[in-house]
């Protein structure tokens, strides 16, 4: 799957929205949310590699492995987030999006809170050695 | 994964649009109503097993 089918897939399901909207605008939006979760799919499945290619930098240069751990948990939380506000968005619901992103955003300084802890104890160890 | 699943779901909505006008238009608004629900619990279930696949993917991808 390239690009090129990727672009070609969303813009035949656009002209299918726009002919099915004026008579149907549920299964019109239900079109594009199958669209973009076929998408999201072929994408993700070749994801597969930065990972592996992340974690092995990572094992090389002998950085705690937990930190990557968290770092790909943001960027998972960020993907199902984008997805859900752009589909509320979609179906016109600006309210919902705005309350889903904010939601992204808490859950994501809620999981990297263990970073900024480790980075005080580091500036304490290094205020403690001057 | 294939391209058919947006065709499918196009094609049932393209059915039942048309369905409801002719329904609407024999004046039978109640039927009408029900033939777009129908419409729509097919289509979601045709997409929730998408979604709950590339939630799946996600999860195991960055390891939730």
């Amino acid at each position: 799957m390239n690009i090129l089918s990727i672009c070609a897939l969303a813009v035949v399901t656009v002209i299918f929205i726009a002919a099915l909207r004026p008579k149907n605008a549920e299964i019109a939006l239900l079109l594009g949310v199958a669209c973009s979760v076929m998408i999201l799919v072929f994408v993700l499945s070749q994801a597969q590699s930065v990972v592996n290619t992340v974690n092995s930098i990572v094992a090389a240069a002998q950085i705690s492995t937990g930190y990557v751990a968290i770092l790909l948990k943001v960027i998972g939380i960020c993907l199902v987030t984008e997805f859900a506000v752009n589909t509320c968005r979609d179906a016109g619901s600006q309210a919902l999006a705005g309350n889903v992103s904010l939601a992204g955003k808490i859950l994501v300084t809620v999981t990297a809170l263990p970073l900024y802890a480790d980075i005080l104890n580091a500036v304490i160890k290094l205020l403690s050695y001057s | 994964m294939d391209v058919e699943l947006i065709f499918k779901i196009a094609a049932v909505g393209i059915i039942v649009a048309v369905l409801t006008q002719l329904l609407i238009r024999s004046g039978r608004e109640e039927q009408a109503m029900l033939t777009s629900l129908a419409g729509l619990i097919v289509v979601l279930t045709l997409i929730v097993s998408q979604i709950s696949g590339l939630f799946k993917m996600i999860k195991q991808l960055f390891g939730f």
